[in-house]
């Protein structure tokens, strides 16, 4: 095995010396950018190694209907985006002169608590769901080469962090762009090798309709399950898809636009890398059943086991760097985003020189101790972080879209907290899987199956609503308002 | 009838389509 170690060790310096020579002036602001990194960078941001491994195991039980979270992601998670938010985004953050999603949106609604409570729960969050993508990746890597987790924990930690110190926004797009290129050769080599395997598609899929039913495919392994199987599938695909509007590392992506006619050559590159990425993963796991027989209850394992029965040696090692790449960029955008947020949002900084640097090694050291706990805290945050922060900002940051900051700063400010406060209320005392585990309760039947992104968003709005200035909801102040002006 | 079997049929048939319109719009705007 260590005569892959100058693959990885050159794959590490590669990523810091193009993190290093792509830096611009300003850590937080990405400057001039090319369109294919943008949209490369967007995927390779957008998929971690959980959505490749953790849903590629899902598409082995539940089958080819875990497609739907695919075709989601590729069109309410990236052409509703680049076609209705990613440009006036980027007209706002211009015009507000501002370097975070929070800042930008506490200057548009005029309300300073809100880029310090957005910027502090941004911080927490994902400096946590940092820390669980470190792990996931360290894992990775002490299965491919004779090193212990904690050595290449510690080992991907520092290229992470010396990566975000030196690039700064714009070196963290160019090493997401190259390490999105590696997911796409990776998965792609993965989904070849099985078409082979099973005969190609069409005869792959004839096999897996053949297939009886189980528990959790109830209405067999092309079919939407009935019940909350495939209720579950739904949610997942909203909280993936229309989730991932809100986050802040990924509103901070459409800074690097320059014009709308960009917007429309990144939208179709980043789509078609999606569709390839996550399309061919959940195909490919899904038709793995046929071939790894239906033994397997870790959804963990399918896609190593079958990488470790289907590519040759150095395949298995670039599949290995594809789902390290897709940990790592998530990884140093959340860096990016965490310390951005800490710096700027909280203590108000302007992030040059030494005080970027600390704000980086600090949150970097933290995610970096965090992956070394086992907790079950760590573990609730890393899997609630993504929704937490969507129910937080997607209310404000549409309404900012839709008709500008007319709603006022009280309605801005309360439509955070009370999406904050409403999708914790629903993980802790009715969604039942948390809740039964933290509070013993739940919320009877179906209802306790709802996933706390509905009532997390319903609260925000209904506190947005309630708080709203009189006249934000009548028909002239539902224009589109976003600045007009192109950019120069 | 829109049954759950269209559901997997319309998300297959949609990535493939993605796919295909990402491609004819990247070979557009290269022109």
């Amino acid at each position: 095995m260590f005569t892959f170690a100058p693959l990885w060790i050159g794959y590490a310096v590669l990523l810091v010396l193009i993190a290093k020579y792509s830096r611009s002036r300003d850590a937080l602001l990405p400057g001039k950018v090319g369109v294919v990194v943008q949209a490369l960078a967007y995927v390779a941001t957008y998929i971690s190694a959980v959505a490749l491994v953790g849903f590629g195991g899902l598409c082995y039980i539940f089958g080819m209907q875990m497609l739907l979270i695919a075709a989601g992601n590729v069109w309410l998670g990236t052409w509703f985006v680049y076609r209705y938010l990613a440009w006036p985004t980027r007209l706002w953050q211009r015009k507000l002169n501002s370097k975070t999603p929070a800042e930008f949106l506490s200057k548009a609604f005029e309300t300073p608590k809100l880029q310090v409570f957005l910027g502090l729960i941004s911080t927490v969050l994902l400096i946590i769901y940092g820390s669980a993508v470190f792990k996931g990746a360290a894992v990775m890597v002490s299965g491919v080469l004779p090193v212990s987790t904690n050595t290449a924990l510690a080992f991907l930690v520092a290229v992470v962090g010396i990566s975000v110190v030196w690039g700064g926004l714009r070196g963290v797009l160019y090493t997401e762009a190259f390490q999105g290129l590696v997911m796409i050769v990776g998965v792609g080599a993965l989904l070849l090798s099985l078409l082979r395997e099973v005969g190609g598609p069409i005869t792959g899929l004839h096999a897996l309709a053949a297939l009886p039913p189980t528990e959790a495919a109830n209405n067999g392994f092309l079919a939407l399950s009935s019940g909350p199987a495939g209720l579950n599938i739904i949610f997942l695909t909203i909280v993936t898809s229309v989730g991932i509007w809100a986050q802040p590392q990924m509103i901070q992506r459409h800074f690097a636009l320059k014009s709308t006619q960009e917007t429309r050559k990144a939208a179709p590159l980043a789509m078609l890398a999606l569709s390839v990425v996550v399309g061919g993963a959940y195909f490919a796991s899904a038709l793995s059943r046929l071939i790894l027989g239906p033994g397997i209850t870790n959804p963990d394992i399918v896609l190593p086991t079958l990488v470790h029965k289907l590519l040759p040696v150095f395949g298995q090692q670039l599949f290995a760097l594809a789902i390290v790449s897709a940990s790592l960029s998530t990884a140093s955008a959340l860096l990016h985003i965490a310390s951005g947020s800490l710096g700027r949002d909280v203590f108000k900084k302007h992030l040059t020189g030494w005080s970027w640097r600390i704000v980086v090694i600090f949150c970097t050291a933290c995610s970096g101790i965090f992956a070394l706990k086992t907790s079950s805290l760590i573990a609730l945050i890393c899997a609630t972080s993504w929704t937490i922060l969507a129910c937080s900002i997607l209310v404000p940051y549409l309404a900012l879209l839709i008709q500008g900051p007319r709603a006022g700063s009280k309605a801005a400010l309360m439509s955070s907290v009370g999406g904050l406060a409403g999708t914790l209320a629903w993980y802790l005392l009715a969604y039942k899987p948390t809740s039964m585990g933290i509070s013993g309760i739940s919320a009877p039947g179906i209802i306790g199956a709802i996933h706390p992104i509905l009532p997390g968003v319903a609260a925000s709005f209904i506190a947005f609503a309630l708080f709203a200035k009189k006249g934000t909801f009548s028909m002239p102040a539902l224009s589109a308002s976003a600045p007009e002006e192109e950019m120069p | 009838m829109f049954n759950t079997d269209m559901w997997v049929i319309i998300s297959g048939a949609s990535l493939l389509w993605s796919a295909a319109w990402s491609i004819i719009m990247i070979i557009r705007s290269a022109k």
